[in-house]
């Protein structure tokens, strides 16, 4: 997949302008400066969306074989579930910035370089937010947050799918 | 000092365009018609590289948090037979039908279909065709999901479509163990994200029928039957 400077600065901008708008819930009494990562208990509120995150997507015969290669690898689960979480705790506006390091001191890597050579199509990245929408709403996140949330990770898009 | 600027010039100059046809030859390689020649080559996708027995471990790891702990009464799966179907009758299946189908090993095999008509899965009609068709099939070549997405709805035509597989799940394995939203029209077209599912969890056998509202992409209605082993 070719190196898209264009399409990483699209994805950071609607990062940012999403990180800005948290907190704007119009079904929420969210105070203005209580992030969505506090307002839904933090840690392990993220812990749990990127668990239940994680058993759909490697349910799933048609997303399962993209991570079966890290799954089957010893300490890489794990792995793969702290920059998980630090990507939903950055998404909620919560104390981590991605890229970044994880809570196992481990360096995640950007979404281009972590979904090079993957071929993911459009289809599969759809059913990739549909799983991450049940999860959310699942977790108790409400509508107008998951609205909040989730553009951000459409945003992904042309960094995932090639 | 003239001449070897000349060479360097020449080297540089080649190595660029042995650079770019080097680009050009690679990115025609990962076209999805050249992908094969890759695989012989040695060079196929991650996604492909990874074996039967590493995506099976995979669901597993996957399914024991997501099953449930009685057995299903019925296992529907729009006219499939999970753990019976094989993937020669499927393939005749899809032929009768006159299916577009392509087959593919991402360490199980699966075949996908597109615009695959309601009456072929033994629906009524009206329920629309079926965008993505997936299924996929276990070491033994036998079915063992049906992933049936329908995208670009309308939200009247995703709130039926989502209410008639939510009825024919209901009409056999009764009341679902998770719900989420409303699966009318209106809800459904109310705001991006909207959510709508229901799920049965068994022991052998997960169901979860969703509709999202993709903001760029109208709603998507999935609906996901998958077999859980009860082996072992």
């Amino acid at each position: 997949m070719p190196f898209r400077p264009k399409a990483l600065i699209r994805g950071a901008v609607v990062l940012a302008a999403a990180v800005s708008l948290i907190g704007c819930g119009d079904d929420s009494p969210t105070m203005s400066s209580q992030t969505l990562f506090e307002k839904y208990g933090g840690a392990p509120t993220i812990r749990t969306v990127v668990d239940n995150a994680v058993t759909a997507l490697v349910s799933d015969p048609v997303t399962a074989p993209f991570f079966a290669g890290t799954l089957a690898t010893p300490g890489r689960p794990d792995r793969l579930k702290s920059c998980l979480r630090l990507q939903f705790t950055a998404v909620f506006g919560g104390p981590a910035t991605y890229p970044g390091r994880n809570d196992q001191g481990d360096m995640c890597a950007d979404m281009v370089t972590a979904h090079r050579g993957l071929n993911i199509s459009g289809a599969v990245f759809d059913r990739f937010i549909m799983d991450v929408a049940v999860v959310l709403r699942s977790a108790g996140v409400s509508e107008a947050d998951v609205n909040a949330v989730a553009p951000t990770l459409v945003g992904l898009r042309p960094q995932i799918v090639s | 000092m003239r001449l070897t600027r000349r060479a360097v010039r020449r080297t540089a100059v080649a190595g660029v365009a042995t650079l770019g046809v080097g680009t050009l030859a690679i990115a025609a390689l990962h076209h999805p018609a050249a992908r094969p020649l890759l695989a012989k080559a040695g060079w196929a996708c991650p996604s492909h590289r990874v074996g039967a027995a590493e995506v099976q471990a995979a669901r597993d790891y996957g399914l024991a948090a997501l099953r449930g702990t009685v057995r299903a009464p019925a296992r529907p799966a729009l006219g499939f037979e999970l753990e019976q179907s094989a993937e020669a009758a499927v393939l005749r299946w899809a032929g009768q039908h006159r299916l577009r189908c392509r087959s593919e090993t991402r360490g199980l095999r699966s075949l996908e279909c597109e615009d695959v008509p309601a009456g072929a899965l033994g629906v009524p009609d009206s329920e629309g065709p079926v965008d993505s068709l997936t299924l996929a099939f276990d070491a033994g070549g036998r079915v063992v999901a049906v992933d049936a997405l329908r995208r670009k709805l309308e939200a009247r035509r995703a709130s039926d479509s989502l209410r008639a597989a939510g009825a024919r799940l209901a009409e056999r394995l009764g009341g679902p163990t998770e719900t989420m939203g409303e699966s009318d029209a209106g809800y459904l077209a109310g705001a991006p994200f909207r959510t709508a599912f229901v799920r049965y969890r068994f022991r052998d056998y997960v169901a979860t029928v969703a509709a999202v509202h993709l903001p760029e992409g109208g709603i998507a209605v999935r609906e996901q039957y998958l077999a859980v082993s009860t082996a072992g």
